[in-house]
């Protein structure tokens, strides 16, 4: 059947396995203990099995890419280094996210232990999602983590507001799910397949119906930018940030984006990525530098008004929305018309995800005993109540923000380099409106940090914190870590360039694989040329 | 006009009008709507059938026109809303953009299907033996898409917690 | 006739009988019965108890659990059938039965799971 050599299937998927399990588990702790007693435990039980599965992800991107030897698994997955890079960075935000909701929760008096299992199902279906090679199980990861992320947005059952966020949330996001089975309803129309490499293939050849598949295209760009919250499509967001209880929006900034970036950016690069499609007949391209140039508008304009912190920070994840696209511009393609991607989304999902927890997690201690409004009352004059904290808010803002010595300013930096190199200052004017966007977002940013430091504890509403190891160690954490990719980056820089390039295995392999038990050779050649690009930074 | 072509049309007459009934006599009670989207889908099972699409008519009968139902006439009970609450009809200009993007783009796809009718499937449009039969699909859906079945396995279980979740009195 | 329609001619009779049927059945009442409708005849049970209550008042939300979780069950079914009609054949294939089995086995595992939960939080209770 298979070379002694491979490593078996059920090892290769053994991430998705053991969250899975970690879910099963947490559910039936939750039905099994009694009724009133702390599930906070049950955070750290999760977190621990996010924690293992990550070592097995690591364990597996030495041996990259991967081949399944099962045909229903082959079909399905394609374990290489860019799902691997985005499933390790999901699963760093799911362990820390799942942490910061161990005490949190109890405050918010809502401690149950469904939480944990739906929050590891969800990220089940992140990985599922960003390791997909065909229509359907992408499709059916996107809704599992979807119809658990609704669930948990709604959690907080006895607040109308957090109620509410799930009903938005749930509503905006079927809507997003038709246009998404609509696109590939019209895809599989055009072209007969829905398999990514297979998709690509039949467009390339010259009886394929182009105007079908255009349709299909624009469903499907559409159902991305629901889903990311870019700009025209952004409307749900921030009700659904500010009402979710907060561990969960960290979640939702983190897993969920990292998710259907991570997805979209291989459907849309595997399966429509020829460059002549990419601006021709096909002009994803486009519109996503137009949606791009939107939602840093929208998402940067906005936030500056805000009072709320987590509406804030909901402004500002679509004005990284609108960053994190630039990165699928401008992807670099060989001549045979192989595309792959630079190091700069993975990297900045990275940064992006850690400065998010740091964050949410600071919204999350300072809204104590109930509190649902994190408004700047809530956390004035921080630095004197609890300096570590305040100290971990201003790394994540000056991170979002993109100051240097920062997970995120490499990010950016990275994005805008790639940007230019790839369509020769084509798109200079993208990158240009994306550095004023950068400045406006310094005065919303700095202004947490402000009033945190230098405002005074409001006399009639003192800050409410809540203890919570978990909490501040995660939140630490994430701060920590943003420190140390801004100072030395190369080794993530190297791991998102070795991931981004993989994409272009994809292609080769499909070629050299003609049947299903073949015994691949694999073609790294793409992803080491692309790995001098990410050194040069 | 063949004969398979004149019961295509009665059915696709058929489907178009019940659910325009669905959606075209607001004010009525929701109810109405409801069994008229049940005669809807009996329509487009047969129009299923037409497509020698067997399964997919039954599920759609079976699923649809029987579970889904079920909660969407719960759901219009369990709101059970008047007149009153549901308040007047506003006819403003976002309602008639909607109306506007939806007309151009079922306009569009008929241009755009009819166009290219000729180059969709070619000479694959001989239905391979046994299509639309539940073995068949049990062939697809266990062969090539076995991990989509376990992963419907536990979204299945994530709508029951949430439904338990979302909806129960106490937790 | 194509013979992929052919299973589906009895259907078309007995459907165009029973909708026929109704209709006629209908037609008829209304044109041969005479109709003098007074309140007391227009009440919903004629001849039982007065109704006590405006029948459009909101059920709890207690259906819509049991509604939503009968479909949750309802769906399996979909999943269920397909693999029980190819099951035999794939015994006999010896590579792939131990997918075939395990596969529906998880299947099975997890709706289980779903069952035990619903048990155990009470959901099919009537609190």
């Amino acid at each position: 059947m298979q070379a002694a050599t491979t490593t078996s299937d059920l090892a290769i998927i053994s991430p998705l396995f053991i969250v899975c399990a970690m879910g099963l588990v947490a559910l039936l702790v939750a039905v099994f203990t009694p009724k009133d007693s702390f599930k906070g435990w049950l955070g750290y039980v999760v977190a621990f099995g996010f924690a293992l599965a990550l070592v097995a992800v690591v364990w597996l991107w030495k041996q990259a890419p991967l081949t399944l030897s099962n045909e229903s698994l082959f079909f399905a997955l394609s374990v290489d280094h860019f799902g691997l890079g985005l499933t390790a960075v999901i699963l760093i935000g799911g362990l820390l996210a799942a942490l910061t909701a161990v005490d949190y929760l109890p405050s918010q008096r809502s401690d149950h232990g469904e939480y944990y299992a739906l929050v590891a199902f969800a990220v089940l279906g992140m990985m599922a999602m960003v390791m997909s090679a065909d229509m359907l199980t992408f499709f059916v990861a996107l809704e599992l983590m979807s119809i658990s992320v609704y669930v948990l947005a709604g959690f907080k059952r006895q607040s109308a507001f957090s109620t509410e966020a799930a009903m938005k949330y749930f509503v905006t996001g079927s809507f997003a799910s038709a246009l998404l089975l609509l696109g590939i309803a019209f895809t599989y129309g055009a072209t007969g397949s829905i398999r990514f490499t297979e998709i690509a293939e039949a467009l390339a050849s010259p009886q394929a119906s182009l105007p079908i598949a255009q349709f299909g295209v624009v469903m499907l760009l559409a159902a991305f930018f629901f889903k990311v919250a870019a700009a025209p499509f952004h409307m749900w967001t921030p009700d659904v940030y500010e009402g979710a209880p907060t561990s969960v929006t960290a979640l939702m900034a983190t897993g969920v984006k990292v998710a259907a970036f991570g997805g979209f950016a291989r459907m849309f690069l595997t399966a429509f990525g020829d460059a002549r499609f990419r601006t021709g007949d096909l002009p994803w391209e486009t519109i996503i530098a137009i949606v791009a140039v939107a939602s840093m508008f929208a998402g940067n304009l906005m936030a500056l008004a805000q009072k709320n912190l987590k509406r804030m920070l909901a402004y500002s994840a679509i004005a990284h929305t609108g960053y994190i696209m630039l990165a699928m511009l401008a992807a670099p393609t060989s001549g045979d018309g192989t595309v792959w991607l630079g190091p700069g989304l993975i990297f900045y999902l990275l940064g992006y995800t850690l400065a998010s927890i740091a964050a949410f997690g600071v919204a999350s201690v300072v809204s104590g005993n109930d509190v649902e409004d994190v408004n700047e009352v809530a956390y004035a004059g921080l630095a004197k109540r609890s300096p570590a904290h305040a100290l971990i808010l201003a790394v994540a803002m000056l991170s979002l923000l993109g100051i240097p010595l920062t997970a995120g300013f490499i990010g950016k930096l990275t994005i805008f380099a790639e940007v230019l190199d790839g369509s020769h200052n084509e798109y200079l004017w993208i990158v240009v409106v994306a550095v004023i966007n950068s400045i406006i977002s310094a005065f919303y940013y700095l202004r947490v940090i402000l009033v945190a430091y230098m405002r005074d504890e409001a006399a009639e509403r003192p800050i409410q914190l809540v203890s919570s190891r978990s909490l501040t160690l995660a939140a630490g954490l994430a701060a920590f870590l943003t420190l140390v990719v801004g100072l030395v980056p190369s080794r993530a820089l190297m791991a998102s360039g070795k991931a981004g390039g993989s994409l272009a295995d994809s292609k080769a392999r499909a070629a050299s694989t003609a049947t299903v038990n073949d015994v691949h050779t694999e073609a790294d050649a793409p992803a080491t040329a692309s790995a001098p690009k990410a050194t040069k930074l | 006009m063949e004969f398979i072509q004149i019961v295509f049309w009665l059915l696709a007459a058929g489907a178009i009008l019940t659910s325009l009934m669905v959606v075209l006599p607001r004010g009525r009670n929701p109810l109405y709507g409801a069994l008229a989207l049940i005669l809807s889908f009996f329509f487009v099972a047969g129009i299923y059938v037409l497509l020698v699409a067997h399964t997919m008519a039954i599920l759609q009968i079976l699923v649809y026109a029987g579970a889904i139902m079920v909660l969407f006439t719960f759901v219009i009970m369990l709101l059970n809303l008047s007149k009153r609450e549901l308040g007047e009809e506003s006819k403003n200009l976002a309602q008639a953009l909607g109306v506007g993007a939806v007309a151009f783009i079922i306009i569009k796809s008929i241009i755009i299907v009819d166009a290219s009718a000729d180059s969709v499937g070619g000479d694959n449009l001989a239905l391979p033996k046994g299509f639309g039969t539940i073995e068949s699909i049990a062939d697809q859906m266990f062969h090539r898409h076995l991990l989509s079945f376990e992963l419907i396995a536990i979204l299945l279980l994530v709508a029951v917690i949430g439904a338990v979740v979302l909806a129960k009195r106490t937790l | 006739m194509d013979p992929n329609y052919a299973p589906y001619v009895p259907v078309a009779v007995v459907s165009i009988l029973v909708v026929g049927l109704a209709a006629v059945i209908l037609l008829l009442n209304r044109m041969l019965g005479p109709r003098r409708p007074t309140r007391e005849k227009g009440i919903p049970y004629e001849s039982g108890v007065d109704p006590v209550s405006h029948p459009r008042r909101r059920f709890s939300v207690k259906f819509y659990m049991t509604a939503i979780l009968f479909l949750v069950f309802d769906l399996e079914v979909v999943f269920i059938y397909p693999w029980a009609t190819r099951f035999k054949a794939w015994l006999a294939d010896d590579a792939f039965a131990p997918v075939a089995l395990g596969s529906m086995l998880f299947f099975v595992l997890v709706l289980a799971l779903g069952l035990v939960y619903e048990w155990k939080r009470g959901a099919m209770n009537w609190e």
